[in-house]
């Protein structure tokens, strides 16, 4: 019995398809739900910030998108391993509760020298972190190479803080101090 | 005798029939449709009986009372604009998702086969060669059907945008309002550039059709950076405020991703407008009933492929250029291409792009038997075969390989200690890079089978086009393995000088082979037709591999927006706002290819009709005639 051109064009239209959303059923499946919004209480212990900064950190505010914890080599962004010793000293003047703050409202003032800028201002969408969320992420970066101090009463620069503002003495790629870039400007 | 005459009649029966059943099933359709949208979206009274006969009881007038009370505040309800509607079955997502997609697949073959039958047209005005003109002719029969289908699935999926999303439709309106009634006009002149182009074909002089050509081609692509302004606006927006306030409209449109964008989808609908013309080209060799039509059919199965993969060669490149530009806008979005949610994807393109090559170089070397004399070239198929085998499995494998917490821990982690190192962007930039030669390789081979180069600086030249090729895979090799002894930010850059270096060889080795082959002996005749059948369901599979490959990477490129409208600017709170498993998105794709396939295959059907000789009265009368006579016998 010969087969009908028509259907064994149609058999190999099908079976194609078929094997390529096989394929696709054979990598991870993994859905991704947007970030839920929750609204932190107002008597958090640092103990507990520390959790919820661990918890935005791995989802909401992405960060570990980019950032690694632990790792050496050929790093993309700088590892976060051990971070708060190197904060406290960093950009001189600012404590490392001030620099934490520093590098995620306004990233592009001190880059990391060997890297290059790219990360953008966590408290704006996409991202769009609350001051609390922030101060929260700071208490658990606190616990990569120092002791948590923060807690959601806690003022800087950026939270309508008394302290004076933070130096500019970043490191920018082109030797000059880096301007606040507009929405989808070059960084 | 009698029996075949009657079933003839009833065939007749059966097709007269057939039309009114069908416009009756589609009015059904129609009716069906529209009240299951309308009773999603009316309230519905529910029957009471008329108020003449109901008795004055204490539960009628609570009846009343309730019916003037709910009318009372039915009339005082403020006006809202509805944010999100939702589609019946399979949801608001899905559906814009399908007819979106069927929308650019038609749109890319209508863009694209204007673009190669204004070149192969040239080509026959230059070589004065029949041939070809007959053959961009052929192609454009495909144009008219495709074109009232692409603009239907524009307007359904337009209605679909205001409908399921209002808001984010009024508010893109409202960015791009000076572009769309450019777009509109635009329309307007597309039309009747095609349909002169059409109709007018050996009606006016040559260049005054090769005028209408160009200019059907100009304002398809003028068409198409139109719409791709909104589209890479909604990923990479600019020219506006942090709140989404318009601040410039001509930065809307010259955002990030427009011009890669631009430059991607030109050179992809033709790579796909080839493969699917080839598709036709192939249906109609296996259908062909003669010899001559064999070799006709062959020869424009070939052009068509030829125009495929030679826009396929250069895809990667403007690939790259995309990702750095998503990279520049936004790291946290490059990221999540290439190492979130999304990494598990290139997984399924590597495999769909090396199914892709491995199919495009089997085709090749089935054509080689065309020609007289292949012999001393065939020998070479299997080392090329051996290349793109071992590239295609490095491109494929993953950087964490899916295991249990036993393995990974035998591993040592999630990637494999041997094979994680060829799941990173060094071995597959290196791996795309060699196949991209291999495939050139081929196509030289093919080009030069048959024929002997009688220029005197033949062995020279031979031996500089050999070299060029060992250069240039070595740079790509050597940069491949230097890449993992440095930083990410000199690893990225080295990209540049491999894909150069394959640029730079493609276009010198030819250069080289047109002047080596000019005036070349030949040692045997192309026998169009002459190929095994098999190579025309390759030709189909290529054209579903490509289909299939412009849905999955068109999901990407929307999908990589996540939980936003517009990237950061507009937020999707509709329930369809998570993204789903990649699963899941192979299926939407795998039916939306089917549903391509099954519309294409409506048009190939329609243009086919053209060939058709024309009904004429006097072949029923002579079977009347025939049936009239049987009876008497």
């Amino acid at each position: 019995m010969t087969v009908p051109l028509i259907a064994r064009i149609g058999a190999l239209v099908l079976a194609t398809t078929a094997f390529y959303g096989y394929v696709g059923q054979m990598v991870p499946q993994k859905e991704v739900q947007p970030p839920a919004e929750v609204v932190l209480k107002s008597d958090l212990t640092t103990a507990d910030m520390v959790k919820v900064g661990r918890e935005i950190m791995e989802g909401k505010g992405l960060c570990l998108t980019c950032h690694t914890i632990g790792k050496s080599g050929a790093l993309r962004f700088p590892d976060l391993a051990g971070v708060d010793g190197r904060a406290k000293s960093r950009v001189a003047g600012l404590s490392d509760v001030e620099y934490f703050a520093q590098s995620m409202y306004e990233p592009w003032a001190f880059i990391v020298p060997g890297f290059n800028p790219g990360m953008p201002p966590i408290n704006k969408p996409p991202v769009g972190l609350t001051d609390q969320e922030i101060l929260c992420v700071i208490a658990y970066l606190q616990t990569l190479g120092g002791t948590p101090t923060v807690t959601l009463q806690t003022k800087h620069h950026y939270n309508s803080g008394t302290t004076a503002a933070p130096p500019s003495q970043g490191v920018s790629p082109g030797g000059t101090q880096p301007e606040a870039p507009l929405k989808g400007e070059k960084r | 005798m009698t029996n075949g005459i009657m079933n003839g009649a009833m065939n007749r029966r059966v097709l007269i029939l057939l039309g009114p059943v069908a416009g009756i099933v589609m009015f059904l359709g129609v009716v069906w449709m529209a009240s299951v949208f309308v009773g999603h979206n009316e309230y519905k009274e529910p029957y009471r009986a008329p108020a003449a006969t109901a008795d004055a009881t204490p539960r009628a007038e609570g009846v009343a009372a309730e019916k003037a009370a709910a009318e009372t505040k039915a009339k005082a309800t403020p006006y809202t604009e509805a944010e999100y509607r939702r589609f019946p079955g399979v949801g608001s997502r899905v559906a814009i998702w399908s007819v979106a997609q069927l929308h650019l697949l038609f749109a890319a073959f209508v863009l694209a086969v204007p673009m190669f039958a204004f070149i192969i047209e040239v080509i026959g005005y230059k070589t004065g060669d029949e041939r070809y003109d007959r053959l961009a002719h052929e192609f454009t029969n495909l144009l008219s059907v495709s074109f009232s289908l692409t603009a239907t699935f524009g307007a359904f999926l337009t209605f679909m945008l205001i409908i399921l999303y209002p808001k984010f439709t009024n508010y893109l309106m409202s960015v791009f309002s000076p572009t769309f009634l450019p777009y509109v006009l635009l329309f307007f002149f597309e039309a009747f550039f095609l349909y002169t182009y059409y109709y007018g074909w050996g009606k006016f002089h040559p260049l005054v059709h090769l005028g209408l050509g160009l200019g059907l081609n100009v304002v398809g692509t003028a068409i198409m950076m139109i719409a791709n302004a909104w589209l890479t606006f909604m990923m990479s927006p600019r020219g506006i405020s942090d709140t989404g306030a318009v601040l410039s409209v001509r930065d809307a449109i010259f955002n990030y991703t427009w011009l890669p964008i631009n430059v991607h989808r030109f050179i992809a609908n033709i790579a796909f407008g080839g493969s699917v013309a080839a598709a036709y080209a192939a249906f109609k060799f296996l259908q062909a009933e003669t010899d001559e039509e064999r070799a006709h059919y062959d020869w424009m199965g070939y052009i068509g492929n030829f125009v495929a993969i030679s826009a396929f060669l250069p895809l990667p490149f403007a690939g790259y250029w995309l990702a750095k530009e998503i990279y520049a806008f936004s790291q946290t979005l490059g990221l999540t291409m290439m190492g979130g949610a999304f990494s598990w994807l290139f997984i399924i393109q590597a495999v769909l792009i090396g199914n892709l090559f491995l199919a495009a170089n089997y085709y090749l070397w089935l054509g080689m038997g065309r020609v007289e004399g292949v012999q001393p070239l065939q020998k070479f198929i299997k080392y090329l075969l051996i290349g793109i085998t071992l590239c295609f499995a490095v491109w494929a494998t993953p950087r964490s390989i899916i295991a249990t917490v036993s393995e990974i821990r035998a591993m040592g982690g999630s990637a494999h200690p041997i094979l994680g190192y060829l799941g990173v962007m060094s071995a597959k930039n290196t791996a795309v890079n060699i196949l991209i030669l291999t495939t050139f390789m081929s196509f030289l081979l093919y080009r030069r089978t048959g024929k002997v180069a009688t220029v005197a600086w033949a062995k020279i030249g031979h031996a500089a086009q050999l070299a060029i090729f060992a250069t240039a895979a070595f740079i790509v090799i050597f940069l491949g393995v230097y890449g993992y002894f440095v930083e990410a930010t000199v690893r990225i850059r080295l990209s540049v000088p491999q894909v150069s270096s394959v640029l730079m060889a493609m276009v010198s080795i030819t250069a080289i082979d047109v002047f080596l082959f000019r005036g070349a002996t030949r040692t045997g005749e192309v026998r169009w037709g002459r190929i095994p059948r098999i190579s025309q369901y390759v030709l189909i599979f290529i054209a579903v591999t490509f289909t299939w490959l412009m849905g999955l990477m068109g999901y990407v490129r929307s999908g990589l927006r996540q939980h936003w409208h517009v990237y950061g600017v507009v937020r999707d709170t509709s329930p369809d706002a998570f993204t789903p498993t990649l699963g899941f998105a192979t299926k939407v794709v795998s039916v939306t290819v089917l549903e391509f396939f099954l519309l294409i295959g409506v048009v190939f059907w329609i243009a086919s009709l053209h060939d058709r000789p024309d009904f004429q009265r006097q072949a029923k009368t002579t079977r009347r005639t025939g049936a009239h006579e049987a009876e008497l016998t």
